[in-house]
Order: C-alpha cells, then structure tokens, then sequence
C-alpha cells in the first residue's frame, strides 16, 4: 500500500510540474529559450539524465561478475569524464548560443559549415538513440514489477504513460526540473543501499568478509582489460551524448554552466561510487546462498538489497529511484532523438516548415518513438548493461570527435567533420561484431574517427571554421 | 542477515582496501581540481 501511495504521489507531481511548464514555442519545448538560471537543477539534472536504470540494476550487480576492477575503473573514469565535461562545458554553451543551436547536430553543422554532417549525425542519433531506449524501457518496466506488483506488459505501459505525458507537456523544462528530483530521489537511494549494505557488513568489518579475489584487481570472472573498456565506453558518453549537451544549451548564463560544474562531478562522484561499489561489498554482507542467484542474473541485486536490508517503506523509495533513473534518460532522449528527426533531418529536406508546425510534430514523433521503443521492449534478451554500451557507445564517438576537436582546433573542417563520423561509426560497429572482445569497439571508434577527422581535415585543405571568429574570446567568456 | 566470514581472511584485514582508499583520494582531487579551475576563470573575469 505504501509503494502506490508514493507511486501516486510521485506521478502527481510530475503531471502538476508539467503543466506547470508546460511550453507553447519550439525554442521554449527543446531548449527551454536558454532561461534555466539553476546551476543545482542543471547539475543534478545532467547527471540524472546520465544515469539510467541500466546502472541502477546492472551496475550495481556487474560488481559481483567483475569485481573490484569494476568499481575502481567506472567510479574514476566517471568522475574524470564529469570533470572534463563541466571543465569544457562554458565553452560549449559559448559556442550553442552563438550559433543558436538548439540541437547537437546543428551546433556541429554550424561550427562546420556542413548540412551533410547534420543530417548523417541526426540518422545516427535516431537510429542508435532508439534502440538505447529499448533496454531503459525494460529496466523499468522490470522496477515496476517489484513496486507495485504488476505485470511486465503493465509496467511497460505505465512508464510509457509518465514519460510521454512529461515529453510531450513540458519538454526541456519539464525534462530538466523533473529530471533534478528524479535525481535526488536516486541520490538518497543510491547512499541508502550503500549505507545499509555497509551497515549490514558490519562497518569496516566489511572488508575482511570479502574474499580477497573479489578484491583483487586482476579481475573476479571477467578480465580488468574487458572491465576497463566497459567503463571507459560508458563513461565517456558523459562528454558527448547529445541528450546530456542540451541541458547545458539550456542554462541562462555561463555563470550558471559554471555553477553547475561543481553540482554535476559531486552528485556523479556520490552516485558512481555508492552504485558501483554494491556488488562487491554484498560479498561482505550477504550469504552464499544469498549471492548465487544474482550471480547469474545480477540486475536483481539491488531490488534485493533495498527489500532484505532497508526498513519496510524504504525498499519503495529505491525502486522509486530506480524508476526516475530509467524515465529521466528515456525522456531526454527521446526529445534529442526527436529533433534529430524533425529539427535536422525534416527541416533539411523542407526548410519551409513553421516553428508552430515543427512543436506539434517533436510532440507527436516523439510520443511516436516512445512508443516504438516500448513495443520493442516487449521481448528483448536479458542483460541490460552490454546493450546500453554499444549503442551508447557508437554515439558518444560519433559526436565526441567533432566536438572537441571543433571546440579547440580550429583547422578542423566539414571533410574531417564528415569523415570522423562515417569512420567512428563503421570502425565501432565492425570492431563489435568481429574484432577481439578484450578491446572495447569505442577504444577503436575514437581512435579511426580521430585520425579521419585528422586526414580528413588536413587532405582537403579548406581552412576551417574559427570557433569563436569575430568577436574576441573573452567576449565569450563573459556571455551573461 | 547473514553476514559470511571468508575462511582465508586474515587477522587485521578490515582495512579499506588500497585500491578503494585510492580511488576515493582521487576523487576528492579531481573534484577540488575541477573546482579550483571553474571558480578562478569565474573571479579573473
């Protein structure tokens, strides 16, 4: 009774936000007419859009596969990836609001002068963005199994409810302040399981119950070579996801983005490590019989920990979070991945389409893809984590190269633009399916997109684009 | 609960592990670091 009397209250809150943000311009619907003046919302937000139900579930109980590789490698490179992120976030929001680009894909077709690379980004966004949203969706439809007994069907379709009515109400603004709750609420599960599992180990007692090769960082079952790619793949996306940049096109000033890069790394740092470190630490805590049945299917961990070792009540607050991390992704990129569609790739072909007529369709194709992503969900295998890496991965290449090498070097230009992408995208997909699976295929995607965007930049010669051309930099540095 | 002790584990033990006590001292310089970076361009400008 207490799970659906928070599952009420916590959807009424969402429906009320939405409405009370709800946008009536397109500026206004996906990037929030860059008038978010909340660095503590924009933080908590981007690092909740980051995190979905596949870390919640899936890594929380990898740990228990990999051991501490996993915990020390995804923990660093998380809080490493969130620090370059803020750290070059200024100048990103610098550079969005100087071109007024509303999407990723226009920002890099203005920064180079390349309609072809806009919409060859937008397809890949939208093919890649749609099938990440496969595996949230059963996450969470999975988390609302435990919370409120229903079937597998019904969580599916109770999740599409929420996340559309949010998407399609309130768009950025919503997605962003439902997103910052979303993100306390996953915060304060993310500490309690950690808190509890220690608690339950006894302290720092804990440490001596674990066995010392779940502690070694040769690796438990999985190679620390497999375990570091892993993590670097995931990570890096915190850098170059599309659905991630946008929260920062939308703050008001670059005293905001600022402010924002001190909430943003604390709250990743928080999370990362109380998420990350479960699976080794219920070594410490939970009994063999306890532990075997999530050696195998390690995503049932954490609604283990939350009903065996928190107080009656509290294991909803966890599947609660759980459900926030899975619906604050989902419906941040089902907008990126929408606008890819109408913003990039329609408006490409049909330039003459209104603003008035382009929000009505990023509402409908956006409801529209969600519904394709959970229709999809209905059946799909069981791991979560490996799936979310691939297509993750092949994005945050795709868009990684381009930005940061278009951010600092200015020689960079629409041939090596275009040539990072093809590169980043062929080399990661082939890499995945025949190349050896000790090295990570986004190792390989950002080394071949790197050197085409390099050879592609220097062969053809066209001088590139100034980032920051005409006015100088401290102009943009000041930007408030 | 039924917390399980290791059969091999060792007398003194419960100390966080090096790589742990590793891992949290370098995010609590990445994060200073960060923050040392983003507040100084905010008081030079």
């Amino acid at each position: 009774m207490i799970n659906e009397l928070l599952l009420v209250a916590y959807v009424a809150l969402i429906v009320i936000l939405s409405f009370k943000l709800r946008q009536g311009t397109f500026s206004g619907f996906v990037i929030s007419d860059r008038n978010i003046a909340y660095p503590a919302v924009i933080g908590i937000a981007f690092t909740a859009a980051y995190f979905s139900a596949a870390s919640f579930l899936g890594g929380g109980g990898y740990g228990l596969a990999a051991g501490m590789p996993w915990v020390v490698f995804c923990t660093f490179l998380h809080v490493a990836f969130a620090c370059i992120a803020w750290l070059v976030a200024g100048r990103i929001w610098a550079m969005a609001k100087k071109y007024d680009a509303k999407t990723v894909p226009q920002l890099l077709e203005k920064r180079y002068n390349s309609p072809t690379g806009k919409v060859v980004l937008a397809a890949i966004m939208l093919i890649l963005y749609t099938v990440y949203l496969v595996p949230i969706f059963k996450g969470c439809a999975t988390v609302f199994q435990g919370l409120i007994g229903v079937t597998y069907l019904q969580g599916l379709i109770i999740a599409l409810a929420i996340v559309a009515v949010y998407y399609a109400i309130g768009g950025l603004p919503a997605i962003i302040w439902i997103g910052f709750i979303q993100g306390l609420l996953m915060l304060v599960g993310a500490v309690l399981l950690y808190s509890g599992l220690f608690s339950a180990g006894g302290g720092m007692d804990i440490w001596q119950r674990i066995p010392p090769e779940v502690l070694s960082m040769q690796g438990l079952n999985i190679p620390w070579q497999k375990t570091l790619g892993q993590a670097f793949s995931i990570s890096l996306g915190l850098i170059a996801l599309p659905d991630l940049l946008i929260m920062i096109f939308s703050a008001k000033d670059r005293r905001v983005v600022r402010f924002a890069g001190i909430w943003g790394p604390i709250s990743i740092a928080i999370y990362a490590l109380s998420i990350f470190s479960l699976g080794i630490l219920a070594y410490g805590a939970l009994s063999a019989d306890q532990l075997a049945p999530f050696l195998k299917n390690p995503d049932g961990l954490v609604p283990f920990l939350a009903s065996a070792l928190l107080p009656s009540g509290f294991d909803g607050l966890i599947l609660l979070a759980a459900i926030s991390a899975a619906m604050s992704t989902m419906s941040a990129i089902v907008l990126v991945t929408t606008t890819a569609l109408t913003s990039d790739i329609l408006r490409y072909f049909h330039p003459e389409i209104s603003d008035k007529r382009l929000l009505l369709l990023t509402r409908l194709v956006g409801v529209s893809i969600l519904l394709i992503a959970a229709a999809s969900a209905v059946d799909v295998p069981q791991q979560i984590v490996p799936l979310v890496s691939v297509s993750m991965g092949v994005i945050a290449c795709c868009v990684f190269v381009p930005l940061i090498f278009g951010l600092y070097w200015e020689r960079g230009n629409q041939n090596g633009f275009v040539a990072s992408l093809i590169a980043s995208f062929l080399s990661v997909v082939a890499w995945n399916f025949y190349g050896n699976p000790l090295v990570h295929p986004v190792f390989i995607g950002l080394v071949c997109g790197s050197v085409a965007y390099w050879l592609g930049s220097l062969a053809m010669g066209h001088p590139g684009r100034s980032v920051f051309p005409e006015e100088s930099k401290t102009a943009h540095e000041g930007g408030r | 609960m039924c917390a399980r002790v290791t059969p091999g584990a060792r007398e003194g033990r419960n100390m966080m592990p090096l790589p742990y006590a590793a891992l949290l001292v370098f995010i609590i310089i990445m994060i200073s670091f960060t923050i040392f970076v983003l507040m100084r361009r905010y008081h030079d400008q």
